[in-house]
């Protein structure tokens, strides 16, 4: 097989295998995302910079601001 | 909440078995600093062999000294609380760069308006101080920021003090020494011609050494994390660490004229080799100026905001799409020339994809002061925090059609890209630092807020009107040069000659220039500003009773007298 016909079929697997490869992976990611399942923990997680209290703080400088 | 290390460790500074083979590293390592300096084959590689051996030497001492405060008693960390002796010295070290970078900013873009400045020595030309400028506010204000917030983020949202005693110090001033080396290296010039990873070989290698103890120590911080899930500003984090990490090897490979010479030669030729740069050069914006950055927002907004993010799924969606699709955006940096057409129309077509993940990360990140947005006007940092969102979002919005073949063909080689570069800089990367280091001084070193929040705000406008004047000269510029570039006149002859297009950009070059003035006068009231707090002093216009309820802000906590 010559360089030419290499090329061109390396550039056409990669290419579409790149495609299936990234749109299965980002359904997944997605499907990730959106999992009812999943709602709870995220709710949390969105909410963790704000509960995040230093410890040696604790008993002179443990209230959140605005609280 | 305990946040201890493991119980019956050692005091930081104890010199554990791990300790003696870092001090045994450092002794050989200076030993072999010392031979390469006597053997050196050019001047700046014996300079920087000396400067490697007192840095090694400067090591083993720090090292002692901490074993003889631990046993001493001396030592005001016991060890179980967050380690943030590191990022107090990261918020610092980020002050001072950030400074030096712009001010070399500000001398190279007056050079460029009024040549003269070059000052005719090699040491001082434009062609050698750009470097300067751009290594010293990405790498050393920006990197140091990252460092910094990283470090500071990492523990708090894993609820778990930072991993190793000497390896997060290590992280720090092996850091400052790259820059050092850099700089002084572009200097003196020493360069490998590669855009954003000019320095050579060896300075190379030690940053490597640096980025993979980094990479360690923050994945063992996350190992030991309390929490079940993995904080969104970690994701960012670690991908921004771990792609710089492959990208700058990648980048860099490369052979040395021999191990005793500054000079190196690229292992790749050609048009492989622009590809490999821009591969390294785009993603160095992809994920340094951006992944990195998004982690500091996705913790300093919602924490001084007191909001929660607005859609954690968004940000989930938001993370992997961004790391997914930034890494095949390079060759748009290519366009027009050997590279492969259809490499080109990849970058491109990558690059318009972008806009998806960056404007959903900026709606993100804004959104989540919904229900708080009066918080822009009673908090100069917020305000700040939000204008760098709405600054990512546009640089988001200009790159991807900057990079469209038929708007490149204008725009490529002229201002208007470093225009483009700027507004992403200095609106996004800068003033998302800029809040994050506010909201860290005062939380870092314990004050109820900032010296004075009034000079918050002083810096928010002098700075914004310094990015305005900035950007919108150089996109005047940047277009006119583009289009004087291109003109025909009727017989099929350019119309301009080279240098009536540079004669033309030199009012633009002085506006812009005096908006680089505007914002490093911004950063020395801010510099101003943090030196006060941490001296514990608040601004006599600006009493605290008054101002933590009236401005009530994350910096502003009330605390009960102790």
């Amino acid at each position: 097989m010559d360089s030419e016909t290499t090329y061109s079929l390396v550039r056409t697997w990669f290419g579409t295998g790149g495609l299936i490869l990234m749109m299965v992976l980002f359904a997944a990611v997605l499907a990730y995302a959106l999992w009812p399942s999943n709602k709870k923990k995220f709710d949390h997680m969105a909410k963790l910079p704000l509960e995040d209290k230093d410890p040696e703080d604790s008993g002179k400088n443990d209230k959140e601001p605005g609280q | 909440m305990a946040v201890s290390s493991a119980p019956g460790s050692n005091l930081p500074g104890t010199m554990t078995s791990a300790a003696m083979a870092v001090m045994g590293l450092l002794i050989a390592g200076t030993v072999l600093s010392i031979i390469i300096a006597a053997k050196a084959a050019d001047a700046p590689m014996a300079v920087h062999a000396w400067l490697f051996a007192f840095a090694f030497m400067a090591g083993i001492m720090a090292l002692g000294q901490r074993h003889f405060n631990v046993t001493q008693g001396h030592l005001a960390d016991d060890g179980t609380g967050y380690a943030d002796g590191v990022v107090k010295a990261g918020a610092i070290a980020t002050l001072f760069w950030g400074v030096a970078g712009f001010l070399v900013g500000v001398v190279i873009a007056f050079q460029l308006a009024f040549p003269f400045l070059n000052l005719d020595t090699a040491f001082t030309n434009f062609g050698r101080l750009r470097p300067l400028h751009t290594s010293a506010v990405i790498f050393a204000f920006g990197g140091n920021a990252l460092i910094a917030t990283s470090f500071y983020v990492v523990q708090r949202t894993c609820r778990t003090r930072l991993a190793g005693d000497i390896a997060p110090w290590f992280v720090f001033w092996g850091y400052q020494l790259f820059i050092v080396v850099a700089a002084t290296g572009y200097l003196m010039g020493v360069t490998q011609s590669r855009e954003y990873a000019e320095p050579e070989w060896y300075a190379d290698i030690w940053l490597t050494i640096v980025w993979v103890t980094y990479l360690l120590v923050f994945m063992a911080t996350l190992a030991k994390r309390k929490e079940p899930h993995i904080y969104v500003a970690n994701w960012f984090y670690l991908a921004f660490i771990v792609t710089i990490a492959m990208l700058h090897i990648g980048n860099n490979l490369a052979i040395p004229e021999t191990w005793t010479s500054s000079k190196s030669y690229a292992l790749f030729p050609g048009v492989q080799d622009a590809l490999i740069q821009w591969w390294y050069g785009h993603n160095a914006v992809g994920f340094f100026l951006t992944a990195g950055f998004l982690g500091m927002m996705y913790y300093f907004v919602p924490k001084r905001a007191e909001r929660p993010v607005y859609s954690y799924r968004l940000s989930i969606v938001h993370f992997w799409s961004l790391i997914f699709i930034y890494i095949w955006a390079g060759p748009h940096h290519l366009h027009f020339t050997a590279l492969p057409d259809w490499a080109q129309t990849l970058g491109m077509t990558f690059s318009i994809m972008l806009w998806m993940p960056s404007w959903g990360g900026m709606i993100n990140g804004l959104m989540t002061l919904s229900g708080a947005w009066d918080k822009l006007r009673t908090d100069p940092v917020i305000r700040m925090l939000v204008v760098s969102v709405a600054f990512y979002g546009m640089s988001t919005f200009e790159g991807p059609v900057m990079s469209v073949k038929a708007v490149n063909s204008l725009s490529h080689y002229t201002d208007w890209t470093i225009g483009h570069v700027h507004s992403g800089a200095l609106g996004w990367v800068g003033f998302v630092s800029f809040g994050a280091v506010y909201c860290l001084i005062p939380w870092l070193w314990k004050r109820e807020r900032l010296y004075s929040l009034a000079l918050v705000s002083w810096h928010f406008w002098i700075a914004t009107i310094g990015i305005v004047l900035y950007i919108t000269a150089m996109w005047v510029s940047g277009i006119l040069q583009g289009l004087m570039w291109r003109a025909y006149d009727a017989q099929g002859f350019l119309e301009y000659s080279f240098a009536e297009t540079v004669a033309a950009m030199h009012p633009f070059y002085v506006i812009r220039a005096l908006g680089g003035v505007l914002f490093l006068a911004g950063a020395l009231i801010m510099v101003y500003n943090c030196w006060m707090t941490i001296k514990g002093r608040v601004r006599k216009g600006e009493p605290l009773p008054a101002s933590t309820t009236g401005t009530a802000s994350a910096g502003a906590m009330p605390q009960p007298a102790e």
